[in-house]
């Protein structure tokens, strides 16, 4: 061998390497979380991701003693990471495992003549014994321990004709429908990525028993994400990025196509929102709203059939030609299914039972958002306060119905779904998931009246479905409450300012607060005291002390006593009392106005949701399965266990604690 | 003085006195405009350190991809709460700053910023009709602007980017095909 042939091959030798160090070592890697759970039969996408390879071959997948290699693709080239290694993805879309137990997912292929591996113990939960019962699940999206103390506060603090308010001595007589039903848990709401989560991979996870990252949809990660997530590219343009990520079924989905359940949603968000996003649809970005009102209709789960039987919820704008890039009518083509159209309170409460109904009740002026993915509004459905023809304090802006000034309330919606939904008599159960979408949405802005009706109007929903089951010959449904998330607001005390101060839009005082930064603006108006809002500096008008000191008692402005520039008078202030509020004779829903009202204070830290666990609550068979401190994507595998397991001897057991007067039970009860 | 220092001090200068610094330096580097004809905004030579001291912490920071870390931003008041209205791209292992969205919520038109001499129409390659459509303008530095979904003048956007041209490969390859080839679907005017 000459010189330079030993040269030219250690040159070669020395390129082979380092190219190899560039571009690191080859590996190949499921798609699957650490700790995936699936239920028997459950669809999920497996996708291998190998890195740092120039060829793939010898793949080898199996899943205890099932070889699974032939369900495989065969591999394609993609860019993973946004970098310039060679890499490759192979797919094996919507497979399942009916083997129960821990079920060991291993992969083997040789990586450019390199051979890697990569294994999931993925436990699979039985789901064998289908009990013919109902679910009905409530989303108060938002609705931490604070949002349900805040709604029973002023409910159930009402004064009647004598002058005797049903909240005495620390008592109610008379608690939320939420506080009746016999079961509670708390729920953790942690997602892969973050500890305060969203709608989305909460939904994610009490839908499909898998945690995932934000604003995904049914959705696992993968690397290609990094073409659309966190750097705002979140467009058509990186839709091939945008439509690969690894899908996992929900439980309404997997109950249609296994034990042949009725499907619904029930939403005064855009319906097209996250929370029931994750019960018909399977995107990794929310905000994919065409597309998750395609999947809707045709649905991949299904085999490109409708998801539900019943939607009812606002946001038409994505179902309708002029608001999608397709030009597609959605609306005409579930009619054309056999769907009926409602668009109003007034022909919702005119439908009879049974037909599949699609009901949207507020729309934007349709026309898809420039990012191709999107409509241009989302159109949620205005909040049980505005519907109430309730006045806005101050700091809230008022109400503007427009054109939609019959919207159903949410108790009206959930009627009439559980009717259509439950018209098989018996015969074909059914599975629903109603949200209060605006406890949050009006939690964000801080808008303290907003966000308590709108808690109330679920809870009215609650009675409608708990009156529906406790009339049922048979005890056959699972009603559970639960929250996605929480937010920031804090129960305070209680205020007696007055009508004159509360509402008056002509009296307000700016604080302005100098920071090396920029300046912080803030409004202060006269229903300061019921609502301290996040932006507020929280000061303590009656003391001098220093905030870091803690201050106690009310916020205040910076005024020292009642004046007439002061917009909220610490006359008015009071840490003490309860609160006081009038029921609306005929809407049934507390005033907000007149005399002697003493309403609730509550505060705002921040305008965003928290990391906080939220509260759980059940009633019907299988409901003891919700006691105790639970992840929220145990939710998703106890409503399973509920409705395919015989539960008699726990339902006895809870049925000796609540019943009769062995054991203690709560005043209001 | 480096180029924001001295486009800062300018603006001070014009500024009545009752602006406070910190929110005349925030509007000059956050809010994309044409100032005598020239298109203004990120340079993308700013350094994470001139950018935390002017726009102050990110309300999110991530890393993604093999080497990159995004700061988002709420800085203005229409964005959505769910997203941001600014995200800066830096490359992890350089510090350098590679694109800067601004997202608009409500959308708004942006021709101001995309002469129709200087700005071409790009469509997405595919079946999918209508083409998704870009509209881009070649900055100098090696940077482009892009306004995404614009296919004619008037088009609003919701996203408007500045990137540098070597950053296109990655976060929209086919683009950079295009952009290599001299394709277009045309220039950015009204007609289209």
């Amino acid at each position: 061998m000459t010189f330079k042939r030993v040269l030219r091959a250690s040159l070669l030798a020395l390129s082979c390497c380092l190219y190899a160090f560039a571009q690191g070592a080859p590996s190949v890697r499921i798609l699957l979380p650490e700790r995936t759970r699936l239920l028997q039969g459950q669809l999920v996408d497996l996708v291998l991701e190998v890195r740092n390879a120039t060829a793939v071959s010898g793949l080898k997948v199996t899943a205890g003693s099932a070889d699974l290699t032939s369900k495989f693709s065969a591999p394609v080239k993609t860019e993973l990471d946004c970098d310039t290694s060679s890499d490759y993805v192979l797919r094996a879309n919507l497979q399942s495992f009916e083997t129960t137990g821990t079920v060991k997912l291993e992969v083997s292929l040789s990586a450019g003549g390199t051979t890697v591996t990569d294994s999931r113990d993925i436990l699979v939960r039985p789901f064998t014994n289908p009990q013919r019962r109902n679910l009905i699940l409530f989303i108060g999206d938002a609705m931490g321990t604070a949002y349900r103390d805040a709604a029973r506060l002023v409910s159930r603090s009402i004064v009647d004709a004598s002058g005797k308010n049903s909240f005495r001595d620390g008592f109610f007589d008379n608690l939320l429908e939420m506080d009746k039903m016999p079961v509670s848990g708390m729920s953790m709401t942690y997602g892969t990525d973050s500890i305060v989560p969203d709608s989305a991979n909460t939904g994610t996870a009490w839908a499909s028993g898998n945690k995932s990252f934000l604003n995904a949809v049914n959705s696992f990660t993968d690397g290609t994400d990094c073409r659309w997530r966190f750097n705002g590219q979140q467009n058509a343009a990186n839709n091939a990025a945008m439509s690969d990520n690894p899908r996992v079924e929900n439980l309404w989905q997997y109950l249609k196509r296994r034990a042949g359940y009725r499907t619904g949603i029930v939403s005064t968000a855009a319906i097209t929102d996250a929370t029931p996003a994750v019960q018909g649809a399977y995107v990794p970005y929310r905000q994919m709203r065409l597309e998750i009102a395609r999947q809707y209709v045709e649905n991949p789960m299904l085999d490109g059939r409708p998801a539900f039987d019943v939607i009812l919820g606002g946001g038409a704008d994505p179902f309708l030609a002029a608001g999608r890039t397709d030009g597609r009518d959605l609306i005409a083509e579930l009619r054309a299914k056999g769907y009926r159209y409602v668009t109003n309170a007034t022909e919702l409460k005119a439908i009879g039972f049974g037909q599949p109904t699609i009901g949207l009740f507020k729309s934007g002026t349709p026309r898809p958002a420039s990012d191709g993915i999107r409509t241009a509004s989302d159109a949620n459905m205005d909040v049980a306060y505005d519907k109430l023809g309730l006045q806005r304090p101050a700091s809230e802006p008022a109400a503007n119905l427009g054109a939609f000034t019959d919207q159903p309330m949410l108790d009206l919606m959930t009627q009439k779904a559980i009717e259509v939904l439950s018209a098989s008599f018996g015969q074909v159960p059914f599975i629903l998931m109603v949200e209060a979408a605006s406890i949050d949405k009006q939690s964000h802005p801080n808008q303290a009246v907003g966000t308590i009706w709108d808690t109330i109007e679920m809870d009215k929903s609650i009675g409608v479905a708990r009156a529906w089951a406790a009339q049922r010959p048979v005890k056959d449904t699972l009603i559970v409450v639960t929250a996605d998330h929480d937010q920031s607001m804090s129960i305070i005390g209680v205020n007696n300012t007055p009508d004159s101060e509360y509402f008056d839009r002509n009296k307000s005082e700016k604080i302005s607060v100098k920071t090396p930064r920029g300046d912080q603006d803030f409004t202060v108006w006269g229903d300061s005291y019921a609502n301290a809002r996040a932006g507020l500096p929280f000061v303590n008008s009656s003391t001098g002390s220093s905030n870091n000191g803690g201050a106690t008692g009310m916020p205040g402005t910076f005024a020292a006593a009642s004046s007439s520039s002061d917009p909220a008078s610490s006359t008015y202030s009071t840490y003490f009392g309860s609160p006081a509020y009038t029921m609306h004779p005929s809407n049934g829903y507390p005033n907000n106005s007149g005399p002697g009202l003493r309403r609730l204070s509550v505060g705002f830290r921040t305008g965003d949701h928290t990391g906080s666990s939220v509260p759980v609550t059940a009633e019907g068979p299988g409901a003891l399965l919700f006691t105790g401190y639970l992840d929220q994507s145990d939710i998703f595998f106890k409503m399973a266990a509920a409705v395919s397991t015989d539960t008699t001897e726990i339902d006895k057991a809870l049925d000796s604690l609540v019943k009769g007067d062995q054991f203690p039970k709560s005043v209001g009860k | 003085m480096n180029s924001v220092a001295l486009k800062l001090g300018v603006l001070l200068m014009a500024a009545p006195r009752l602006f406070f610094a910190g929110d005349v330096a925030r509007a000059l580097i956050a809010e994309p405009r044409v100032e005598a004809e020239a298109f203004t905004w990120f340079t993308l030579n700013e350094t994470q350190e001139e950018i935390q001291r002017l726009l102050g912490a990110p309300h999110l920071a991530a890393e993604f991809g093999a080497d990159y870390v995004s700061w988002q931003y709420r800085i203005a008041a229409d964005a959505d709460d769910h997203d941001h209205s600014h995200v800066l791209v830096f490359r992890k292992s350089t510090g350098k700053l590679v694109s800067v969205t601004r997202m608009y919520e409500p959308e708004r038109a942006v021709d101001p910023f995309f002469p129709e001499s200087e700005s071409q129409v790009h469509a997405l390659p595919g079946a999918g009709k209508p083409q998704y459509k870009i509209t881009v303008r070649k900055l100098p530095g090696e940077r482009l602007l892009v306004a995404m979904g614009v296919g004619k003048r008037g088009d609003p956007t919701g996203q408007l980017t500045i990137l540098r041209r070597d950053a296109v490969r990655v976060f929209h390859p086919w683009l950079d095909e295009q952009l290599k080839d001299g394709q277009s679907a045309g220039a950015a005017t009204g007609s289209r």
